[in-house]
């Protein structure tokens, strides 16, 4: 059974862990918050497994998780567990050096910092967005209407686009 | 900037980071499994506690009201022997670490230390709790006297033997299924963590 799960696990945390990863980058001030933030989320994750119940995909469930570990534990009450972070238990380090990544990277740097200046409520919703989740989805992960998402988002997009061409 | 290049570059960053958690998993998996045996210990302490709690004030009695001498003696050592078990299981649970008061490598030497007094007392059932118990229990018995009563007495004695075979290999299973696999566990996450 545990193996199973562990299994499951694996596999959904393969498909969706950078996705992730970049929903904790919104809510972490540094790298160092970022890692454990996302490491606080694997262990709600693999915590809660035995109570997924498929009532939605495993990876929308893994989304709600995921928001409602950053939106609780923002980073200062992350640090008073100290437990977990004295150590590298998790590494998050650059896969390659190449010179688009570095281009790139300024513009993702641009964008993070445009979404740390929305509202904890529009910053999920923007995430999820970006993840090119559906409205529906969405909705399911963040308890908004459908209506309520996609209004939601169509003001976050224009907040966005200034805040980017703002910073150009 | 139109909004698939805010896609784009939102996504841009996959091929960039890569996450090892192996260890991380590792911790998680430890930490769920000392969460179970604690759990399972607590139990453990709660029902002796409860039996503990029952035994005095009934023994009290018996040493009060029944006449024979040798099973007011007995009464009296049951009482006794109560109060050294309940002792007993609160020393090795002052072993316990505490939560989120130390590094976590801290935390897993004390975890494989509590781990270890759990071991040796489980291992040494036979010594501070069965026999005792046993004796004492057909002490108990005895007070009533002989005469008459040889076949109630026997039967005694092999239900308190069976009893203390069961306990005896019941602790051992404990031993072997519950602390050994978490001790292993504990050892391999802290070789993990020590040759980072």
């Amino acid at each position: 059974m545990v193996k199973h799960l562990e299994n499951i696990f694996l596999t959904a945390l393969a498909q969706n862990q950078q996705k992730l990863l970049r929903v904790c980058s919104v809510y972490a001030e540094d790298p160092d918050d970022k890692k454990d933030l996302f490491q606080e989320v694997l262990i709600n994750i693999w915590q809660s497994m035995p109570s997924f119940e498929e009532k939605s995909s495993l990876s929308t469930w893994m989304f709600r998780i995921t928001l409602n570990v950053c939106l609780r534990l923002q980073t200062k009450q992350v640090k008073k567990r100290a437990r977990y972070f004295k150590l590298d238990s998790l590494k998050i380090e650059p896969a390659s050096d190449d010179g688009t990544y570095e281009e790139e990277h300024e513009q993702l740097i641009k964008l993070r910092s445009c979404i740390k200046k929305l509202n904890e409520a529009d910053k999920a919703v923007t995430t999820l967005y970006l993840e090119e989740l559906s409205y529906k989805e969405i909705a399911d992960i963040t308890g908004l209407s459908e209506n309520n998402v996609a209004v939601k988002i169509k003001r976050i997009k224009m907040k966005l686009l200034t805040c980017i061409n703002e910073s150009i | 900037m139109i909004e698939e290049e805010l896609i784009r570059i939102w996504q841009s960053s996959p091929n960039q980071e890569q996450v090892k958690f192996e260890k991380s998993r590792l911790m998680i998996d430890v930490q769920s499994s000392l969460d179970d045996f604690h759990r399972k210990i607590k139990y453990r302490d709660l029902m002796e506690q409860i039996a503990v709690a029952i035994i005095i004030p009934a023994f009290a009695y018996s040493a009060y009201a029944i006449p024979h001498v040798l099973t007011k003696v007995a009464s009296v050592l049951i009482i006794g022997y109560a109060v050294f078990v309940a002792i007993r299981l609160r020393n090795a649970k002052k072993h316990k670490p505490g939560a989120y008061t130390e590094t976590y490598l801290e935390y897993l030497h004390k975890t494989r230390n509590y781990l270890l007094v759990q071991k040796a007392l489980l291992d040494s059932v036979l010594y501070w709790y069965i026999l005792p118990g046993m004796t004492l229990t057909m002490l108990f018995t005895l007070g009533f006297g002989l005469t008459d009563r040889l076949k109630p007495i026997v039967k005694m004695a092999v239900m308190n033997i069976i009893l203390a075979v069961a306990t005896y290999f019941l602790n051992k299973s404990a031993v072997k299924k519950e602390i050994l696999p978490r001790l292993a566990k504990v050892d391999e996450l802290i070789r993990a963590l020590e040759k980072s």
